[in-house]
């Protein structure tokens, strides 16, 4: 019985000096970037986003590669997709956000609830990276009314280069300019002569109509698809709602302008000619970019991302000849294009939440992804596995760069470079090529590199306008607005101007399109009358008026004299 | 049988008795729990039955209020006048109805999906060319679509509802609530609610592997099931099985070779929705019987765990008993054989320790007992060969060649001399010797003794004539008194030879015999030679000497004291005084014999000395 009891014992004492052992590992061996989290294991932040895009944090190498370098893994949550601002508000009200949050155009709700918390300190202590990549445009992050820093923008536009591509431009099918010779369209009668020529050429797509001049105007398909281009055409760069007027900054609702309705004309007389889709002005953007996808839209002012996922499903259905060149185009000639044309402001960002438990852990990991060594692997991914170094450059692996042209899920799955949701704070910018210390580029995107990647009609259609990106097709040398984006200045929650402009919003999905399905001048004026007497309704000069103080305030936060 | 019992209780021994007994008592315990368990196991399935008529009804309950929640959102839109009118209004400008879209129809549905979450897509199909669409909200229909025999079946049913199992593109199942919307009884369109089929195996959380639940809709479509790849099909063939009324039914019944057991039930949507719904269930008899066999073995194991215990204990119990009882019993054995040390150890403390105790104890007393008779007989046994011994010893003192020769000379003597004399002394020697010869007592009575030395003094006087005088004096009373035979006369014999016949002159003798408390004192005085201290000392030596082995010396007193020693052991006394020259005295002093009547003694039989 003895021998028992003491040979129990004895394997009680093996037990705990094998746990002993255990529990010891994990300090040794690979220890986390971050020293703080050390020993503990990766902390799991909540993590959610109003973007749409859906990856695991456990299926990317890359987020996983960060993890191992920060210590810091997050439980990813998506809400975009839905309506976002009725979210948003149950999430504040309900107090059920999650740690870290990129609230995008939610952003404003999230600072005046009071959830964030103010990173000054945070940076100050724990973030020379992001201190060092944002330099003087971290003043530009600051909130105007406390002067805090809420959420670390995107990525800083302090050091513009060349820009790849276009954010949002005029987009017409390869088959298009092919069929007609490779014109460069420069308004918008241009573009209209095109389309009808090429239907006259090519009167249908495999039996099916085809959509000349692609719109969708639900939801923000509105503000892409018909404000957005009202402004381009007409030479601003994107104010969104807003019309400054740049003598006195005062603010008009761009809707009211004349700018908005010679732009309505112009659709006026393309619906009127059959060349819009009937149901465009309540299709939303899942059907549009099926829409797209089919091939039957020939033309459109939208994002160029928005048209990025059905580019990649056209190729994949083997018909890259239905993909779409970018052009700058105006109204009528003698109007310059400034719609590439970067100003440096910022209205969302990522942002860290009262509920954090470990900001410190959080903010250095965002240092981290602020740093050069981040920024390359963010944006070029795990040595050996996405890039190689050939001849001291970071060469980005063939069968990668044909995945992310080809495979829509690709780059989202692999969390890699642009595509990435964790892109913000980085040296490069998904449009501009921007350099490193190491003098080499921040990312896959140098002008080689991306006609390179680029497929066989898209490198014919370059090659006939002679450019090796489509960043090329436009200038960007116009004067920036000093105030910056307008749609970057906050509106307080819940204020008369805020509830006004979201009136007015409605007011302009309902109205507008009646204005351009008039069936003559007359009813033009009538249906646009009618919209401006609905708008004046909704006490938009609460608005206006409310926009032309943020600017003023914004001008001297910024110290810009006039 | 009986002989068997009988064998069992009358010729076994105790350890198999005791195990009979638990033996019959474990099998009364093992019938009855036989019985017990068998009867569980039928109160289990009569239960497991009974759960699983619970369940269906709860289903039932939940799954129409499930669906309830849809008819209901149906009702609230087809009574929605704002939106049945911009249904049926024809605008000129088609864009004008996106007025419509974006404060009527939007917000409404969307208002909807926030509170149900579930809801897939709630579409209006129109026929109205005038109203823009977008397959989502609202969804355009003409002869030519997909979707026109559903616009049309559902119109032909005026208001009530016709569900579906739709497949969208993706390949994903939904639920399909269609309703025809009607304006004072003109049609404006038909409503959709999609809901995500998935939502239905929500209600199959609880359900077991290898039971199946079905959820049919109109028609015996399948639109949700346990079983995988039946979704949308109605190639089950379980209409058969389904119920007519509302209540439950329960069939034994026998699918795909296996038993079963089917509930099934009739589920009633209400007015809106009078497509009848049903829920099959289908139990498994052997996975009712499986769970109540895992119960059965369970209860089995533990009844085999408790008998074997119950086992294991009375063989421990009975050998143990059994073992102190056989212990017990191989020691009496023993101690019927005489051995009194086979004692039992028994530390327990129970009857048996107390029997065994009590055994002991008994042993122990029987042993003492027996010691004690038999060095008691022992003794007895010595004393009457001592006795014998003595007597035969007086015998041959009496029988003195000296003596004889003595008489003889002096009756030779007194032949010449003085006749007369002469017969009486050879009478009384012929006397003398008669009567040792006749005394067969041990015994005999104080005046014999007296009367027999009276007759062996004058014998002695007849030889000796005047140097020979005596005195007799004795009380009365002690006349009668019985005293061991020849006990006085060896002492007389001794005065006369070793004191008076040494003297020179005449002697004198004194007899002396009288009662003092208690006791009897014979004094036997004479006045002769005496006896000088080393001689007295070593007739004292020789007195105390157990030894019987004398060699004829000094026989007389030695017997004298033998025998006195044997019949009254320590109470009597025998005392020599002497001194030399003057004469010698011997005391004997015996109990009062008076008291004990002759034979108060063992006598030893068969003795014919």
């Amino acid at each position: 019985m003895r021998k028992k009891v003491s040979m129990l014992s004895m394997t009680t004492v093996m037990c705990m000096l094998v746990l002993a052992g255990c529990s010891t590992s994990p300090g040794d061996g690979k220890t986390p970037a971050a020293a703080d989290v050390s020993g503990k294991g990766p902390i799991t932040v909540t993590w959610g986003s109003f973007k749409t895009k859906v990856q695991k944090w456990d299926e990317s190498p890359i987020l996983q590669a960060l993890t191992e370098k920060t210590g810091v893994k997050g439980d990813l949550q998506f809400y975009g997709g839905g309506d976002d601002a009725q979210k948003a508000g149950v999430m504040i009200a309900g107090g059920d956000y999650p740690e870290v949050i990129e609230a995008t155009l939610q952003q404003q709700k999230f600072v005046d609830a009071g959830v964030l918390l103010p990173l000054d300190d945070l940076i100050e202590k724990h973030g020379p990276n992001i201190k060092k990549v944002w330099g003087d445009s971290l003043n530009k992050l600051r909130n105007p009314k406390d002067g805090k820093i809420y959420f670390i923008g995107e990525k800083p536009r302090n050091r513009q280069g060349e820009i790849i591509d276009a954010n949002q431009s005029l987009l017409i099918q390869y088959d298009v300019l092919d069929k007609l010779g490779y014109p460069k369209p420069k308004t918008l009668d241009d573009v209209e002569k095109m389309l009808k020529d090429y239907m006259a050429k090519v009167p249908d797509l495999n039996g099916k109509p085809w959509v000349p001049w692609g719109l969708w105007s639900d939801t923000w398909g509105y503000s892409i698809t018909v404000n957005n281009p009202a402004q381009w055409v007409s030479g601003f760069m994107d104010d969104s709602e807003a019309f400054v007027d740049t003598s006195n900054y005062r603010v008009k609702y761009f809707n009211k302008t004349d700018h908005f309705k010679d732009y309505l004309k112009w659709l006026n007389k393309m619906y009127n000619e059959g060349m819009i889709d009937k149901n465009a002005f309540i299709t939303k953007n899942d059907q549009f970019k099926s829409l797209v996808s089919s091939g039957r839209v020939l033309a459109m002012i939208d994002g160029t991302w928005d048209v990025a996922d059905p580019e990649k499903a056209l190729r994949k259905a083997n018909m890259p000849e239905r993909a779409y060149a970018r052009f700058p185009i105006v109204m009528k000639e003698g109007i310059k294009d400034r719609s590439q044309v970067d100003a440096e402001s910022y209205s969302w960002g990522v942002s860290i939440t009262n509920k954090a438990k470990d900001p410190v852990a959080i903010i250095k990991m965002l240092d981290y992804v602020a740093s050069q060594e981040g920024t390359v692997l963010m944006n070029w991914g795990i040595k050996g596995t996405h890039y190689d170094i050939i001849d001291g450059k970071r060469v980005q692996k063939p069968e990668v760069t044909a995945k992310l042209r080809d495979d829509p899920d690709y780059a989202l799955k692999l969390a890699l470079g642009t595509s990435s949701d964790f892109n913000w704070g980085q040296y490069s910018s998904e449009f501009s090529m921007v350099k490193l210390d190491d003098g080499d580029y921040a990312s896959p995107n140098s002008a080689d590199a991306i006609y390179n990647q680029s497929d066989e009609w898209t490198k014919k259609v370059m090659d006939k306008y002679g450019i090796k990106y489509w960043g090329k097709m436009f200038d960007v040398s116009g004067k920036p607005n000093d105030y910056g984006f307008a749609w970057t200045l906050p509106i307080p929650q819940n204020s008369p101007a805020q509830l006004a402009v979201t009136k007015a919003d409605e007011v302009r999905h309902s109205a507008v399109p009646a204005i351009i399905a008039s069936k003559n001048a007359e009813q033009f004026e009538q249906n646009w009358n009618f919209f401006m007497k609905k708008l004046d309704e909704t006490k938009i000069e609460e608005w206006e008026k409310t926009m032309s103080e943020a600017i003023k305030e914004r001008l001297k936060l910024w110290k810009v004299s006039k | 049988m009986w002989n068997f019992v009988k064998y069992v209780f009358i010729f076994n021994s105790l350890r198999n008795k005791l195990l009979f007994t638990y033996m019959l008592i474990i099998l009364a315990f093992l019938s009855v729990g036989l019985f017990v368990i068998d009867h569980i196991g039928k109160e289990m399935v009569k239960q497991s039955i009974t759960r699983e008529k619970k369940d269906v009804l709860q289903l039932k309950e939940n799954l129409a209020n499930y669906l309830n929640r849809y008819i209901d959102l149906s009702t609230e839109i087809f009574f929605d006048k704002t939106m049945m009118d911009y249904l049926m209004s024809y605008s000129g400008n088609r864009g004008e109805s996106a007025s419509g879209f974006y404060t009527i129809l939007k917000p409404t549905f969307q208002k909807y999906k926030n509170l149900w979450p579930e809801i897939d897509k709630i579409t209006v199909y129109t026929n109205n060319p005038t109203l823009m669409s977008n397959d989502d909200e609202i969804s355009y229909v003409d002869p030519q679509s997909t979707e026109w025999p559903m616009y049309q079946e559902a119109l032909k049913s005026r208001g009530k509802i016709k569900w579906q199992l739709h497949q969208n593109d993706q390949g994903a199942f939904k639920i399909r609530l269609n309703r025809a919307l009607l304006l004072d009884n003109f049609e404006v369109g038909v409503l959709s609610i999609f809901v995500d089929q998935e939502q239905l195996n929500g209600f199959f959380k609880e359900n077991i592997e290898g039971n199946e639940i079905n959820i049919f809709g109109p028609k015996d479509m399948v639109f949700g099931s346990t079983r995988p790849g039946v979704l949308g099909t109605n190639g089950l063939h379980l209409s058969d099985y389904r119920s007519n009324e509302h209540t439950l039914r329960i069939t034994d019944e026998v699918i795909n070779k296996k038993p079963v057991k089917v509930i099934s039930t009739n589920m009633d949507l209400g007015k809106y929705s009078p497509e009848q719904w049903a829920i099959i269930k289908i139990v498994s008899n052997n996975l009712i019987m499986q769970e109540v066999k895992v119960t059965k073995q369970y209860l089995i194991y533990v009844f085999i765990i408790v008998i074997s215990l119950v086992i294991l204990f009375s063989f421990l119990i009975a050998h143990h008993l059994g073992g102190r009882m056989r212990n017990l019993s191989h020691s009496m054995r023993k101690l019927q054989e005489g051995n009194f040390s086979a004692l039992v150890i028994d530390k327990n403390n129970d009857e048996i320790s107390y029997l065994a105790k009590s055994f002991n104890k008994m042993a122990r007393r029987l042993e003492v007992l027996v010691r004690d008779n038999y060095v008691m007989n022992m003794q007895q046994m010595e004393m009457e060969v001592q006795r014998r011994e003595a007597e035969m010893n007086a015998l041959q003192s009496q029988i003195n060649p000296h003596f004889l020769f003595n008489t003889l000379e002096a009756i030779i003597w007194g032949v010449h001399e003085k006749k007369e004399e002469t017969a009486e002394v050879i009478m009384m020697l012929a006397n003398n010797f008669r009567r040792i010869l006749n005394w067969k007592e041990d015994f005999i009575p104080l005046s014999s003794e007296l009367q027999f030395i009276e007759e062996y003094l004058r014998i002695q006087k007849f030889r000796l004539e005047d140097k020979l005088q005596w005195t007799v004096k004795v009380d009365d009373s002690l006349l009668s008194m019985h005293i061991p035979k020849m006990m006085i006369q060896p002492i007389i014999e001794n005065a006369i030879n070793h004191g008076i016949a040494m003297k020179k002159g005449n002697g004198h003798l004194k007899i002396a015999i009288e009662k003092k408390e208690g006791f009897v004192l014979m004094s036997i005085s004479d006045d002769g030679v005496g006896i000088n201290p080393e001689k007295l000392s070593e007739i004292l030596g020789l007195m105390n000497d157990r030894s019987m082995n004398t060699s004829g010396k000094h026989i007389g007193m030695k017997n004298v004291f033998e025998r006195m020693k044997i019949y009254f052991g320590d109470r009597a006394t025998i005392q020599i005084y002497s001194e030399a020259g003057k004469g010698t005295t011997v005391k004997l002093s015996l109990p009062d014999r008076t008291i004990i009547k002759s034979g108060g003694v063992p006598h030893v039989k068969g003795s014919n000395s």
